[in-house]
């Protein structure tokens, strides 16, 4: 990784544009407006594109971010580690749709360290060469598993963990702290959710033990002993591997998952917040990211509600913490 | 009421006077056929209702929680998520009679290894919400399902209570009206003719009478 100060002009950058974000008196302005228009408004101030449909207008905002950080970053391969993320959506998707026979082109998405084209072409003819050996890894081993159990479950099993697992490898192998913590993080709150979901939906023990990803700070063996006894216990056992905010608000919430998702995903913005004022490095530029994409977040949850003119209390309880 | 337009001959009446009878025990059947419809009608009607307000309860739900599990999911996740089902379900359809009408059952067959794990998708890259949405809507299936069943049997017997309905309306005000106003009319013109005829043989018998008469009074 290269000297810290090496950012200074990038998080100079970033700090102008986090004047465009959408912080808690815009998202109040969103929700109080009638219409989708009215909502769609107070994104064109803030700099969104104004042609197409919202989806259209999130999809563009979402690409510029990366091209964005990539364009100002003395690294932009950094930014391949969050990118990865939508690699592994496309390969999901074209992995199901040579299974089922689908039509998957509608489904792909850019903004892929790998065109979607070319990934289409990778995964069809098998060569996977090119490819981090996780996600390589895990398509062998997706489509021997597809195979024996007919079950598309496996495909978003494996290739999810192959993600995270990938994510912690080159997090660790940049040598920055940041990234390492964040990643951490990630797979603890991804095992505690499915935890969660699993202990309150499906009651099934084999999916845990085949859900949960090694790497964060609660070991895995935690979760499989904890699966037979009271949820509260085993939530208070993890309270001292830093997510005593998480593990409180799953508690007074019974284990639903509404106000947990929510939590873990303001405990991610509040963790990479703490780089924020940072002069150099590239804390603010990650913080800027996940930031953007919190608030393409609420902005989607704000206008989906619109749309569905649903329950301004109801979009409320779902708004995520902006970064600003 | 018109009558048919027919000979009024004695073969004609004794004709018509079998059709009436004929028809008098159509009504009859058909009236018991359309009680006997209605009475399973309002049954499957009430249990219809039932249903229906079953099924719009929990479609609202699943659709409610879809829209929440959109808004907090990309599309494309969403729709990845859900592209494969994992549950295969079969619908088979036999036939049922009801007083000779077929209306159709449904058997619906779901094959999945496991009940409490119903979910095609990964749990890292999707929200809990889309358990909910998924989980209603497995739910709101079967009752879909049945549903459907209830309401065309309903739409099938109403068809045909209206179609024997009008039968009997058409027995009852028309047909059978007819037939004894055409019957009336032949024994009428018959017992018409009859009594012309007597007139006419006493007539003829008078004359007779009358010529022997002068026969006698000439000699």
């Amino acid at each position: 990784m290269l000297p810290e100060t090496r950012y200074a002009y990038a998080v100079a950058r970033v700090r102008v544009a986090e004047l465009n974000m959408l912080n808690r008196a815009r998202l109040e302005r969103m929700l109080e407006s009638d219409t989708v228009d009215g909502a769609l408004r107070v994104l064109h101030e803030a700099g969104y594109s104004e042609s197409g449909d919202y989806e259209e207008i999130l999809a563009r905002e979402t690409a510029f971010i990366y091209s964005y950080l990539r364009e100002i970053s003395p690294e932009p391969a950094m930014f391949d580690l969050f990118s990865y993320r939508y690699d592994s959506h496309n390969i999901k998707v074209l992995l199901k749709a040579e299974f089922s026979g689908l039509e998957e082109t509608s489904m792909l998405v850019d903004n892929g360290v790998f065109d979607k084209n070319n990934l289409s072409i990778m995964i069809r003819d098998r060569e996977l060469g090119k490819l981090p050996r996780e996600f390589s890894d895990a398509i062998h081993g997706a489509v021997d598993a597809f195979s024996r159990t007919r079950d598309p479950q496996v495909i978003d099993i494996l290739i999810d963990r192959a993600y995270y697992i990938l994510f912690s490898r080159l997090a660790k192998e940049a040598g920055c702290e940041l990234l390492e913590e964040l990643a951490a993080a990630t797979i603890d709150i991804s095992n505690l959710n499915s935890f969660i979901r699993i202990k309150g939906r499906m009651e099934d023990l084999d999916l845990l033990s085949r859900i949960l990803i090694s790497g964060g700070k609660i070991p895995v063996r935690r979760y499989l002993d904890a699966f037979g006894a009271d949820i509260d216990a085993f939530l208070n056992e993890v309270k001292g591997h830093g997510y005593n905010t998480l593990v409180e608000i799953a508690i007074e919430n019974k284990g639903r998952v509404t106000e947990f998702e929510k939590a873990c995903d303001n405990f991610i913005i509040k963790m990479v917040g703490k780089f924020r004022y940072k002069a150099f490095g590239i804390g603010p530029l990650v913080g800027y990211m996940l930031g953007k994409e919190t608030d393409i977040k609420n902005a989607r949850i704000i206008l989906v509600g619109k749309t569905n003119r649903i329950n301004n209390d109801i979009i409320r309880e779902r708004l995520r913490d902006s970064y600003v | 009421m018109a009558r048919l337009n027919v000979n009024p001959t004695r073969m004609e009446l004794n004709r018509l006077k079998k059709r009436l009878k004929t028809a008098r025990r159509g009504h009859k059947l058909l009236k018991d056929k359309r009680d006997e419809l209605m009475k399973k009608f309002i049954t499957i009607v009430k249990e219809n209702i039932k249903l229906r307000e079953e099924m719009e309860l929990r479609v609202t739900d699943a659709h409610s929680s879809f829209v929440i599990a959109r808004a907090v999911m990309h599309t494309e996740n969403l729709e990845e998520a859900l592209m494969f089902p994992k549950k295969q379900i079969g619908l088979g359809v036999s036939e049922n009679n009801i007083m000779s009408v077929r209306v159709p059952v449904f058997d619906f067959e779901e094959t999945a290894e496991n009940d409490t794990n119903i979910y095609p998708y990964g749990l890292n890259s999707t929200s809990g919400e889309l358990d909910g949405a998924v989980y209603n809507l497995t739910q709101a299936f079967p009752v879909l399902i049945a549903l459907a069943e209830k309401e065309k049997t309903a739409q099938l017997l109403a068809r045909e209570i209206e179609k024997t309905r009008r039968r009997v309306n058409a027995l009852e005000y028309i047909m059978i009206p007819q037939l004894e106003e055409t019957i009336k009319y032949i024994t009428m013109k018959l017992d018409e003719n009859e009594r012309g005829n007597i007139t006419r043989l006493m007539k003829v018998k008078d004359m007779m009478i009358e010529e022997q008469r002068q026969k006698h009074s000439e000699y």
